[in-house]
């Protein structure tokens, strides 16, 4: 029985403390049974009223087209729930924050609720527009056929769509598996390097892996083989929980030092996936006879014979996998150049400064887009004789360059901020024990400033991932682009253009709010305080 | 595992990495080189036929020399670092600069054997072009150097003792001398030599750079000497780039294929020429057939400085209203605000812009639906068309606004009174203000749109009538909603950031003064999170600028977006990109400018 009475209290007070979070203190504050009371009155009004609109909704839309009863049940009872708290919200402002207040220099008494709770109602409203509208979308006047018909082409470009789906072309798949094997392998090292609680890995992955599954699992549509994929992301997923379970318990067991070379092994590792990506899609040359003598050998030979074959040139790569190859590009490329520029603009020698100081401020000077332009057209003119094969210098090509040269001018000023910031007594204890000005710089400056960058680095690295999006506007077939165009090149679905750009929007958002996040918890794990807010890039 | 054998292994580890080096060097020196050469060649190639140049890519050995010699002296300077140090000290004498004096020495003079020296164009020319920088690259490395043959017979006769006193002249007049003779007679070189230069410069340029190497690494010398040491390495290094650059810049400007010429022609006369294309520009709207490309592209500067004021205006009251709501004690409206902010920081720009667009296409009606608020507001999917008040009126509204908040401050100049009585009587003044400026811009000759179907059948020609309204087109709209709404977030955080940095202290102690929620934002909040805002905000609203150049995806005639039909339309893609870089640098500068003034302002006082 007393059991009973504290559940019911303590779930009364939490109720009350949750009113509070949204309306402000109420009148009876100090009587709690009149206030809870109140509350289960107003809790019930609010039910029944949205019970009213729920019903309401449903009938009023009509089944058809492309609109299932199932469809009609999830909007309405979205809505609802919003009317639920914009009614409950509205009804407890007026029951139990109202007072007479003066107004008018005191000669006129008006009811008011006060700023908390008047906040309250304009978020409820705003919120039930959104709930609204954002269900609407998902359900009701969009149909999202087109994004499911369109799935590998999107990750892909359609070259590779063609040469991994179609049965007449010799199957690609070879070069992309690895990749994601490896990627996955990484993730999961990294986290079990790192101390992430096995519950909150656990949650993220869980929620990655149902993601990965039912985009890739959905049958609607698809234009691949569904149980091969679907056993291929569950061999990544079990190899991705291996390698978790390995480094965390071998991070548990051993000295910290080691657990730090782990750590920069697997930051490594990922810099050689970058570069494993663009060899396996399109082997150089030695590559290509390194693997041929081996095979001669009778090691491995189907897949040495593989790599032999004819690469994927960078003109035929498409989606998404040129946003990432590009970005990654950015970022590794971007960061050596980064470093040598911020070196350059610090040192005492004019050979360095002045050459330096002009490359970043005449980078810095334009928008990103202009250099893209500069990139495509007027730097094959100055960088062509260096190519033995003037070909080999195509558009993606180009882009990485060009990426790598923004990106490393923006890390520059990162870095140099930090360079400023790293104590000189660090710079004058080496100096004494002896080491090379070289030495001084890459293992007592840099580390010590970018530990202290870290986050601006983050930011910058995600303001290149979103500006990957621009080169749809130099005709380079990326995600966005064959999202805008989807709509045009499949006659059933004609007039869909809007829901492959939301898709976009989604996809790229997912990955930048996931590198934030990173930078979140990377600052939390360095222990530094984040001041001012705002980022360099 | 002994010292000796530890030893053993550094060394063969920086053998290895000495021969990883010079493997790189060699043929990073090749790549560079080679092209050069041949640009150099077919640039000194002269084929007069009939009086008239056939080589289009023939420069005078004049200009050729001396644009290549002069680029690489910069270069030579920077690296010497002797001017600027020479300057600053009190005692001038000509020994300190007297390599910079010598390589300048030497650089004429090879100009001028450029010029009256008959070199041939295919071996002697690029000698001498490319053989003189590595000349004056080796007067650095054999600065300090001594002579041991001159050391050895010191004592002989007076020349040889000034000799070895001065090893720099003697090095300096050995080398160069060794350089003439050959050009002079490059036909007489060795084969090895003259068949592939390339080879025999880089071979060159690697022995200089094992010499410096040695020296550094030896660690000999005093930080000074060290310094030009390493300059002298770093200029060896990018000696071949720098060639390059020179030569391959000097070979686009007078290309022989035509297309590519245009691309690299430095002039902007084309500018001066009837423009070929329509933009939609408001401020001053350029008039088609006649007007010259400046005044469309000065329109299009207007066209862009007004979206950029327009967004740098409302995503800072935005951004301040969602990072105050973000740390308000209402669960719900710090929640909503989070979530604005997490939704649209990672948003990419080109991606919102683009969905802004076709999503307000789809959600405005129809033009010929003749959708209107009262018939003064017309708004359709081609845009929104407000009523235009008289220009007169306008200008009195104007003129009361500045004469009410000029009043304002001649009251305030004994300091502002922070009671709520003077703020209530503040606000009603204000707002009577802005009442009496909207009714005189509403009442009087206002022009409202005026709908008009010059064929009632069909809704292809019904339109509002040109002048009768105040156009904003759609994409101006999206524009500036995308923008807003991107650098509202950013903003945000940074007011959030700025406000949670100040003492905790501060704020309660304001409240425990008994200030109001106005005073204490004004008096205590305000002027402490303004001082570390103003910088980050300064770079935020930098992007703003750079970032309305993505108004080519909304199709908003922007600078960009015209100077990229004309590079279309034109070809000439250098000029217009430099006047593209110059603009935005201008315009970055002017905010950056004007916000140091801001900043200035508000540290004035030392907290």
């Amino acid at each position: 029985m007393s059991q009973d009475t504290s559940f019911f209290e303590s779930s009364m007070r939490r109720i009350l403390e949750l009113e509070r979070g949204v309306a402000g203190r109420s009148r009876w504050d100090s009587d709690i049974k009149a206030d809870s009371s109140l509350s289960l009155l107003c809790i019930l009004i609010s039910g029944l009223f949205s019970v009213s609109v729920l019903l309401n909704t449903e009938s009023s839309i009509d089944v058809g087209g492309e609109v299932t009863s199932g469809d009609i049940w999830i909007y309405s009872t979205a809505v609802a729930l919003s009317w639920l708290v914009a009614s409950w919200i509205i009804l407890i402002s007026v029951v139990k924050r109202t007072r007479m207040a003066p107004a008018f220099n005191g000669r006129i008494r008006l009811p008011w609720f006060g700023s908390t709770a008047l906040l309250g109602i304009l978020s409820s409203f705003i919120m039930l527009f959104l709930v609204e509208w954002i269900f609407d979308i998902l359900v009701i006047s969009m149909r999202w056929d087109i994004v499911w018909a369109n799935r590998v082409s999107v990750m892909l470009g359609p070259n590779l769509t063609e040469a991994m789906t179609q049965d007449y072309l010799v199957s690609e798949n070879w070069r992309i598996w690895p990749i994601i094997f490896l990627v996955w392998a990484i993730a999961g090292a990294a986290y079990g390097a790192s101390n992430t609680s096995v519950r909150s890995f656990l949650i993220g992955f869980g929620l990655v892996t149902v993601v990965v599954f039912l985009f890739a699992g959905n049958p609607l549509e698809a234009n691949y083989n569904i149980d091969r994929v679907l056993f291929r992301f569950s061999l990544a997923t079990a190899l991705s929980l291996a390698c978790f379970v390995a480094m965390r318990a071998y991070s548990k067991r051993v000295e910290e030092y080691k657990v730090n070379r782990a750590k920069r092994n697997i930051g490594l590792t990922a810099v050689a996936t970058f570069f494993l990506t663009i060899i396996l899609l399109d082997p150089p040359e030695f590559v290509k006879d390194i693997a041929g003598f081996l095979a001669g050998f009778g090691i491995l030979e189907s897949q040495l014979e593989l790599i032999t074959r004819e690469g994927v040139p960078p003109a035929r790569w498409g989606g998404l996998l040129i946003n990432l190859i590009v970005a990654a590009a950015g970022c590794v490329l971007g960061f050596a150049i980064g470093v040598v520029l911020a070196f350059s603009r610090q040192s005492n020698l004019p050979i360095l400064k002045w050459p330096g100081i002009a490359v970043i401020e005449i980078v810095r000077s334009g928008p990103l887009i202009c250099w893209l332009y500069f990139a495509m057209y007027l730097l094959p003119d100055v960088a062509d004789p260096l190519f033995t094969n003037p070909e080999d210098f195509d558009n993606i090509v180009r882009m990485m360059a060009i990426f790598s040269l923004f990106g490393g001018c923006y890390i520059a000023e990162v870095i140099r901020g930090g360079l400023q910031a790293v104590d000189s007594g660090q710079k004058e204890a080496a100096l004494a024990l002896g080491l090379s000005p070289m030495q001084i710089k890459l293992q007592v400056e840099l580390p010590n400033a970018v530990r202290t960058t870290l986050p601006s680095i983050v930011s910058v690295f995600i303001g290149l991932w979103k500006d990957t999006t621009l080169l749809f506007i130099i005709e380079i077939i990326d995600f966005f682009r064959i999202a805008k165009t989807m709509a045009n090149t499949d006659l059933r679905f004609l007039g869909d253009f809007l829901e492959p750009v939301y898709f976009t929007a989604l996809v790229f958002w997912v990955f930048a709010f996931y590198l934030s996040r990173v930078s979140m918890n990377v600052e939390k794990g360095l222990g530094l305080v984040k001041e001012g807010g705002g980022d360099v890039a | 595992m002994n010292i000796k054998s530890l030893q053993n292994r550094a060394n063969i580890f920086s053998s290895v990495k000495v021969l990883l080096a010079v493997v790189v060097l060699w043929a990073y020196n090749n790549k560079m080189l080679s092209p050069s050469i041949e640009a150099v060649s077919s640039m000194s190639r002269s084929f007069v036929v009939g009086g008239v140049q056939q080589n289009p890519a023939y420069y005078d050995p004049y200009s050729l020399s001396s644009a290549i010699i002069f680029f690489f002296l910069i270069f030579m300077t920077l690296a010497r670092n002797e001017i600027a140090p020479a300057i600053r000290s009190k005692n001038f004498n000509i020994n300190s600069i007297s390599l910079t004096l010598s390589s300048l020495i030497i650089s004429i003079l090879v100009i001028a054997l450029s010029i009256f020296g008959d070199f041939s164009p295919a071996k002697g020319m690029p000698f001498l072009l490319i053989g003189a920088p590595i000349i004056l690259a080796s007067l650095l490395v054999l600065d300090d150097s001594e002579i041991l043959p001159v050391k050895r017979l010191s004592g002989l006769h007076p020349l040889v003792d000034w000799a070895e006193g001065n090893p720099g002249i003697i090095n300096t007049v050995i080398i160069f001398s060794a350089f003439l003779g050959m050009a002079f007679n490059i036909s007489f070189v060795p084969p090895i030599i003259s068949s592939d230069l390339s080879s025999f410069f880089s071979f060159i340029l690697i022995i200089m750079a094992l010499y410096v190497y040695y020296q550094i690494s030896s660690e000999a010398g005093n930080p000074l000497t060290h310094d030009q040491r390493s300059s002298t390495m770093v200029l060896i290094i990018g000696l071949p780039l720098i060639i390059y650059i020179s030569t391959r810049i000097l070979f686009l400007l007078h290309n022989p294929d035509s297309v590519t010429r245009e691309r690299w022609d430095l002039s902007w006369s084309f500018m001066d020429m009837k423009n070929t294309f329509e933009i939609n520009a408001w401020p001053l709207q350029p008039d088609f057939p006649e007007d010259t490309r400046w005044q469309f592209l000065f329109s299009a500067i207007l066209n862009s400085a007004r979206a950029t004021l327009l967004s740098i205006v409302l995503c800072t009251i935005l951004g301040v209203i969602i990072g105050v709501t973000r740390l308000s004690s209402n669960k719900l409206a710090s929640g909503l605000a989070t979530v604005y902010v997490e939704v649209f920081r990672n948003m990419p720009l080109a991606v919102l812009l683009f969905l802004v667009m076709l999503q307000l296409g789809e959600t405005l009606p129809l033009f010929s639906e003749e959708a209107n608020i009262a018939g003064w507001i017309y708004y359709s999917n081609q845009g929104l068309h407000l009523p235009r008040p008289e220009t007169l009126r306008i200008i009195i509204a104007l003129a009361i606004v500045f004469s009410l908040w000029a009043w304002g401050r001649y009251r305030d100049r004994d300091g502002i009174d922070d009671s709520s009585e003077a703020l209530a009587r503040k606000s009603l003044i204000w707002s009577m203000a802005l009442v009496a400026c909207l009714g005189i811009l509403l009442t009087g000759d206002m022009s409202l749109p005026n709908y008009v179907k010059t064929n009632p059948n069909i809704p292809g020609t019904w339109t509002i009538e040109e002048g009768s309204s105040f156009e904003v087109t759609k994409a101006f709209m999206a524009l500036i909603i995308g923008l807003t709404l991107f650098t509202a977030s950013v903003v945000a955080e940074i007011v959030r950031g700025s406000i949670q940095a100040l003492p905790r202290g501060q704020v309660e102690a304001a409240v425990s003064l008994g200030l109001s929620p106005y005073q204490r934002l004004r008096l205590v909040i305000l002027p402490q999170a303004l001082r570390s805002m103003i910088p980050l905000l300064n770079s935020q609203y930098m992007n703003v600028w750079k970032n309305s150049s993505l108004a080519i995806i909304v199709a908003y005639s922007d600078i960009f977006y015209v100077i990229f039909v004309m590079m279309n339309n034109v070809g000439k893609l250098i000029p217009l990109f430099l006047l593209l870089l110059v603009i935005y640098q201008a315009g970055s500068l002017l905010i950056s400018g004007i916000m140091n003034f801001y900043n200035a302002r508000v540290t004035r006082v030392k907290i």
